[in-house]
């Protein structure tokens, strides 16, 4: 059957089992979307701007574990999707990115919207193809999903010049891909895991870290298994927030510069780091040198260059984290670790890090924890970046995976609105919430239409501060109060909402935060509330850029207080 | 730790742009290679198929420093495997 290239783009999504596009038009992928209405089964939600797009993607990958998937055009649309893919690239979430290129006789002629976008997002994709032959891009599809969402996921390129939609092809899906460079292991070695079984059995003060590659792997009862018949803590980076029940008698939370300060001490005094899907990450860590000093370290990962790639490991397996863990669980022992237990019980009586101060204010970390009270914790939070996202991922419990969806690695402000926006797509039945900053709205605030016009019930929190809060609070810390270009004005929220037609409250007081947020949750559709927050409020405990895990800062009673002396603090990763 | 000569054997697919994302592994942390050579083709059977071919880079780093690389470079989908042969004895 002979099919256009267009054809053949979309008939493989079809197979592959694509139900969403989050894209845009533009000149040279008119031929594409001139096809689309072929493809009925194929749902296209028109985006505001590409970054929208491949943040949407991204949302609703996560929270369904799908592929995600985004479409633009050549030049702009294409590099409109940079921050998007750079995104989905460090936090390991599986997706295609579809481009339009000028047509192949003009590449490399700097025609009208041409950019080198496979040499643009060369370092910010697993994989990338520039497709020069229509016979190629059915192969081309199916290796660009098998790389998306197999071995360590991330974000795989297909850029297809506007001729190759005209082209025709004979068309067969390939059930086979073949990629010789392309082996994920996914079987750790028997051998090491003998020897992590032995190093678990001796420990005497053991703690989990467990990230967002167990939630991948789908790993959750696995490594529940594991904490409960070894009694071992449970701490979670903060991607890996919702792999194991933050309810659970063993979750000591969030570890890392804005985790819990019974987590980081646990991680501090431990004499055996099982780290479970994760990479050792400079906000987990703090200053290396200071990481968990008394421990031995045990990596589980799936991605052969994250081993020993920060930290010194002593046993690493490389494989898939469930595989790997049901082979571990057989060979571990039932264990009691009362002393242990009990030390980190009075670190968390001692630090109670989740204590919101008593204020007649409106404080944001009360909001988010009255959010998690009305929901129950049923309910998706996507965040954007700064103090908001970690008062998200502290206040609210999250207890199942892919409930907390933010951007870890990169860190990119503006992901909120639009990741939620892809997860109620992904997952229309489940409530969501999209938690964000004043500033941060304010960078992808278009896609407010995009949720009007899809329909999708996205309520809005916007903790407004008026600052970009998290480098206002660095500055105040570390640079004396030297508020530059921090202060931030901002429209009339809930004018803007009404203008995309969509309800809105402004919140300036404690005793209505309640019933604004019932209003929310009791409206049908999307619904913003705007809450004017107590405009310098920090995020505590805070472990400061060059410090150690246990030198970090409480919530002050009225100054912070470093548990340790670190007035001394050395250059770091800012 | 002492920056020494290390030569790194790869063998990769025979496509457009495998030499760009093995050097953007070294270009981005700054890794001056010293040389870069590319060895002929070995033709697979099937003719549809690309073939293969070895490429071998000389850079100068500690082996801290290389042994990271090395694993970002077999990261590559387009890259088969990547040897240290500078560590090997002579033969």
């Amino acid at each position: 059957m002979k099919l256009t290239g267009a054809q053949i783009l979309f008939q493989g999504m079809v197979e592959e089992g694509v139900e969403v596009i989050f894209g845009i038009p533009g000149g040279s992928v008119i031929p594409l979307y001139d096809t689309l209405p072929q493809y009925p089964q194929l749902r296209h939600v028109l985006v505001r701007h590409e970054q929208g797009a491949a943040h949407a993607a991204d949302g609703y990958a996560r929270a369904t574990g799908k592929v995600g998937i985004c479409l633009a055009t050549s030049g702009p649309g294409a590099t409109n999707l940079v921050t998007g893919l750079a995104n989905a690239f460090l936090d390991s979430v599986p997706m295609v990115a579809i481009t339009g290129q000028v047509a192949s006789s003009f590449i490399g002629k700097d025609a009208f919207q041409e950019t080198d976008t496979t040499g643009i997002t060369l370092p910010i994709t697993k994989h990338n193809y520039l497709v020069l032959d229509v016979n190629h891009l059915a192969g081309i599809i199916k290796q660009s999903f098998h790389l998306a969402r197999t071995g360590r996921p991330g974000p795989v390129l297909i850029d297809i010049p506007r001729n190759i939609f005209l082209e025709h092809a004979e068309f067969s899906y390939p059930d086979q891909v073949d990629l010789p460079g392309y082996k994920p292991i996914l079987q750790g070695h028997p051998a090491q895991i003998k020897k992590a079984a032995k190093l678990i059995n001796e420990a005497e003060r053991p703690v989990i870290i467990a990230g967002r590659g167990t939630i991948i792997a789908q790993a959750g009862a696995e490594l529940k298994y594991l904490a409960e018949t070894t009694q071992t803590p449970v701490v979670t980076t903060l991607l890996g927030i919702g792999c194991f029940p933050e309810h659970h008698v063993l979750s000591y939370g969030m570890a890392g510069m804005h985790g819990m300060a019974y987590a980081n001490l646990a991680i501090d005094k431990a004499d055996l780091i099982i780290a479970v899907g994760m990479r050792f990450d400079d906000r987990l860590t703090g200053r290396i040198s200071g990481f968990a000093p008394h421990a031995r370290v045990v990596h589980i990962d799936i991605d052969p260059a994250e081993i020993g790639k920060n930290v010194h490991v002593d046993v690493p397996i490389v494989g898939d984290v469930k595989m790997v863990l049901q082979e571990l669980n057989k060979l571990i022992n039932s264990t009691q670790r009362l002393k242990w237990i009990e030390q980190l019980e009075s670190w968390r009586k001692e630090h109670p890090s989740l204590e919101i101060r008593d204020s007649d204010g409106l404080l944001p970390q009360y909001v988010v924890r009255q959010i998690y009270e009305a929901t129950q914790g049923d309910a998706i939070i996507a965040t954007g970046v700064g103090q908001h996202q970690m008062w998200a991922a502290q206040h609210f419990y999250y207890d199942k995976p892919n409930s907390f969806i933010s951007s870890g690695g990169l860190g990119a402000m503006g992901f909120g609105l639009p990741a939620a926006m892809g997860a109620k797509i992904g997952q229309p039945d489940t409530t969501v919430w999209c938690i964000d900053g004043d500033g941060g709205f304010q960078m992808t605030i278009q896609e407010l239409a995009t949720i009007v016009q899809e329909n999708a019930a996205v309520k809005i929190a916007i903790l407004n501060n008026g600052y970009l809060g998290m480098v206002r609070q660095w500055q105040e810390l570390f640079y004396k109060r030297h508020y530059v270009a921090t202060p931030i004005s901002c429209p009339d929220f809930v004018k803007i909402a009404e203008g995309y037609c969509i309800p809105g409250l402004k919140i300036t007081n404690k005793k209505d935060v309640i019933p604004a947020i019932k209003q929310a949750m009791d409206h049908q559709g999307p619904f913003l509330i705007d809450f004017m927050v107590e405009p310098e409020e920090n995020v505590y405990p805070m472990v400061p850029p060059g410090a150690g895990l246990a030198e970090l800062l409480e919530q002050p009673r009225k100054k912070a207080k470093a548990i340790t002396d670190s007035n001394k603090l050395p250059v770091s990763n800012i | 730790m002492a920056a020494t000569k290390h030569i790194l054997l790869a063998l990769v697919e025979d496509k457009p742009g495998v030499l760009n994302r093995m050097a953007s592994v070294f270009r981005r942390r700054g890794f001056n290679i010293q040389s870069v050579n590319v060895l002929e083709t070995i033709e697979t059977e099937d003719s549809e198929r690309p073939g293969l071919t070895r490429v071998a880079i000389v850079v100068a780093g500690s082996a801290s420093m290389v042994g990271p690389v090395r694993k970002q470079l077999e990261k590559i989908v387009d890259v088969v495997k990547v040897s240290d042969i500078s560590t090997r004895d002579e033969v």
